[in-house]
């Protein structure tokens, strides 16, 4: 009876997953098999992963989305600390700052990032206006640039998984090793860091396949300066019009988020088993 | 006997002349809230002092200005002489002991015991030794390798103790050691905890709300209400001559009887608001008019003999209520006022409700405290 009843309520979410998620993925995946020939195959993959060219594009991203997520983590860590030890209203207003940038679009986020960094922007107007710099610095169009704007747009998906962890840590724990001696630095290494590891695991996952997947701020930050493949897929399915190396290069990076989550998954999502693998 | 009288017989060094442990006007507020207001609390070496009140009256926060791990607005914290009320927590040498026990679940229990160790770069066969000795200590031989949630709420408190203890600190804090513990074990670790203390003979502060543990346990109690402290003394001290009605019923319970001193007699008498006169012995609350006359339950004497003895008060038991080993008694007496009388069993299994009986007890047994509360 009650499994009767669990299978009525997870139905329609299930349904909907099929349809609107699982559904299209497999058909991604089918679709990128597509020869120009009319047969079937992988050249796609092998066109994207041994060209020199476009291979540039995956290795860039993958580059640009490490030194996010780093950033992420290093940004994240105090902010995720105060967001989890402040009193109740002071965590609230800090979770809404935190989340207010959410409610904008990536495009409007994005442009108005081209707007503060561009050559006469804002940011340029600024220091040469004080005379610390006599050219205005290249930022739009540059690496530097779009993982600015990425650290902005993916910050809050590192403080709330590892404000959660942190919050789960008695202030006890912090308490007692420092009366057992220990100073900040020792007490963050050796008692939160590896208490928070399962939360800071979750966040790297969800800012490294977002940047990955990343589409409006290297659009507009990035140019086509920089290569990175959120952009490469839309100019290669709506601009070029070739839909099966969109759907491979798509599929590409489909599989590298789903290894990522295998990965998290195996060495221990779980609060018990993160604390246990980090205990030697 | 007080340590400080012990030491002032021999000519020591300054820092052996110093008490372990002195803190002088500490105040505290949190927002508007005044949680101490000028504490002034000395405990001299090997003493087991506990700070005992009820919850809010300030006591943990005292453990923690101790600690190191709240910064008191007013006063200064002086351990074995040394000025620390700046120094941060880690700089302390003081073993603390948290009413959750606090253990890093993600370490084994010699990573925790080990962790202070490691913290001041004692590392190698020497950390190796300490740490062998402080789990012989605390008789947790052979679990090195667990960790804390395979642990049972008694041992977990000893490593607790242990992780304190091998750093060979200046002064042991414990916050509310038993309140975790079901009631068996506490009994069991009560006596542990005071064995090792003695053994050791290391300076040690407990905080607790628990009368029973403080009166076990200490060498003297501090009972602290809003903020202050109300009286201090060895455990017998302060349950035998309690300075109001507030620590009087904190520490054990007591009957309070109101009325007023009249010179009758000899040695003038105690007349309750009903009429109920009691003789007094010397004039220990002379000069007061009214008054409160408080006796123990377990002071009162209880018989049905007829006749009743001389100065004997006739009343009629109201209420029976047994608890094992002791009844608990209300008693009725003629002039209306209540008493409750505290009897070990053996000879009062047929005691019940309605009886008459008769209620006496020694002059010494009633503590006379003025009518009105001084701290007013």
């Amino acid at each position: 009876m009650r499994a009767v009843r669990a299978f009525i309520l997870l139905l329609p979410a299930t349904l909907f997953l099929v349809v609107a998620f699982a559904g299209p993925i497999i058909f991604l995946g089918w679709s990128s098999l597509d020869l120009a020939d009319g047969g079937r195959g992988f050249r796609q993959y092998g066109r994207f992963l041994l060209d020199p060219f476009y291979r540039g594009f995956l290795l860039d991203t993958v580059t640009i989305s490490v030194i996010t997520t780093v950033a992420c983590v290093v940004l994240a860590y105090p902010l995720a600390y105060q967001l989890a030890r402040a009193s109740a209203t002071t965590r609230g207003l800090l979770l809404m700052l935190l989340i207010a940038p959410l409610m904008i679009g990536d495009v409007v986020r994005g442009y108005g990032w081209l707007i503060a960094l561009g050559d006469y922007g804002v940011l340029n107007q600024i220091l040469l206006g004080i005379g610390l710099v006599s050219r205005p610095i290249r930022l739009v169009f540059t690496p530097t640039g779009v993982v600015i704007g990425l650290v902005q747009v993916l910050l809050p998906f590192m403080v709330l998984p590892l404000a959660a962890a942190i919050g789960a840590v008695p202030v006890d724990l912090e308490e007692a090793s420092r009366s057992l001696g220990a100073r900040s630095g020792r007490v963050f290494r050796k008692i939160l860091l590896p208490l928070t590891l399962p939360g800071l695991g979750a966040g790297v996952v969800i800012v490294f396949a977002l940047a990955m997947g990343s589409f409006a701020i290297p659009m507009f930050l990035g140019g086509v300066r920089v290569k990175m493949v959120g952009p490469l897929v839309f100019q290669q399915a709506m601009q070029t019009a070739d839909w099966p190396f969109a759907a491979a290069i798509s599929t590409v990076l489909f599989a590298t988020s789903l290894l990522l989550l295998v990965a998290y998954a195996w060495l221990g999502g779980g609060p018990r088993r993160g604390a246990e693998a980090t205990a030697r | 006997m007080e340590p400080g009288a012990q030491r002032a017989l021999s000519p020591a060094t300054p820092e052996a002349a110093a008490p372990d442990v002195e803190l002088r006007g500490i105040s505290k507020h949190f927002g508007a809230t005044e949680v101490l207001r000028g504490v002034d609390l000395t405990v001299g070496r090997g003493e087991l002092v506990c700070l005992l009140g009820p919850s809010g009256c300030g006591k943990t926060t005292l453990l923690r200005i101790l600690a190191g791990l709240v910064q008191p607005d007013a006063g200064s914290v002086r351990i074995r002489g040394r000025d620390v009320t700046r120094l941060p927590a880690h700089a302390r040498q003081l073993g603390l002991v948290f009413q959750s026990y606090a253990l890093f679940p993600h370490m084994t229990v010699r990573d925790n015991v080990a962790f202070g160790l490691d913290a001041r770069g004692i590392r190698g066969p020497e950390a190796h030794q300490r740490i062998a000795r402080a789990l012989t200590l605390v008789h947790l031989d052979g679990l090195e390798r667990r960790y804390p949630r395979q642990l049972s709420g008694g041992q977990q408190q000893r490593v607790a103790l242990a992780r304190a203890l091998v750093l060979n600190p200046d002064v042991l804090l414990l916050d509310e050691p038993l309140s975790n513990l079901d009631a068996r074990l506490r009994q069991e670790v009560r006596d542990e905890i005071r064995a090792l203390q003695q053994d050791t003979g290391i300076t040690t502060v407990l905080v607790t709300h628990d009368q029973e543990e403080a009166l076990t346990m200490s060498d003297r109690i501090v009972v602290l209400q809003a903020g202050v402290i109300v009286q201090s003394g060895r455990p017998l001290e302060v349950y035998r001559s309690p300075r109001d009605l507030f620590v009087a019923g904190f520490l054990g319970e007591a009957n309070a009887l109101r009325g007023r001193v009249e010179p009758r007699g000899a040695g003038g008498a105690f007349v309750t608001d009903r009429g109920l006169s009691i003789a007094l012995e010397g004039s220990t609350g002379a000069g007061a008019a009214t008054g409160i006359l408080l006796v123990r339950p377990e002071a009162i004497e209880l018989g049905r003999a007829q006749p009743a003895p001389a100065g004997a008060l006739a009343g009629v038991v109201t209420v029976v209520r047994y608890r094992g080993a002791t009844v608990d008694l209300g008693v009725r007496l003629e002039s209306g006022d209540e008493l409750r009388v505290l009897k070990t069993l053996p000879g009062y299994h047929d005691v019940q409700a309605g009886d008459r009986i008769w209620v006496r007890w020694a002059a010494r047994d009633g503590v006379l405290l003025p009518g009105e509360d001084r701290r007013a």
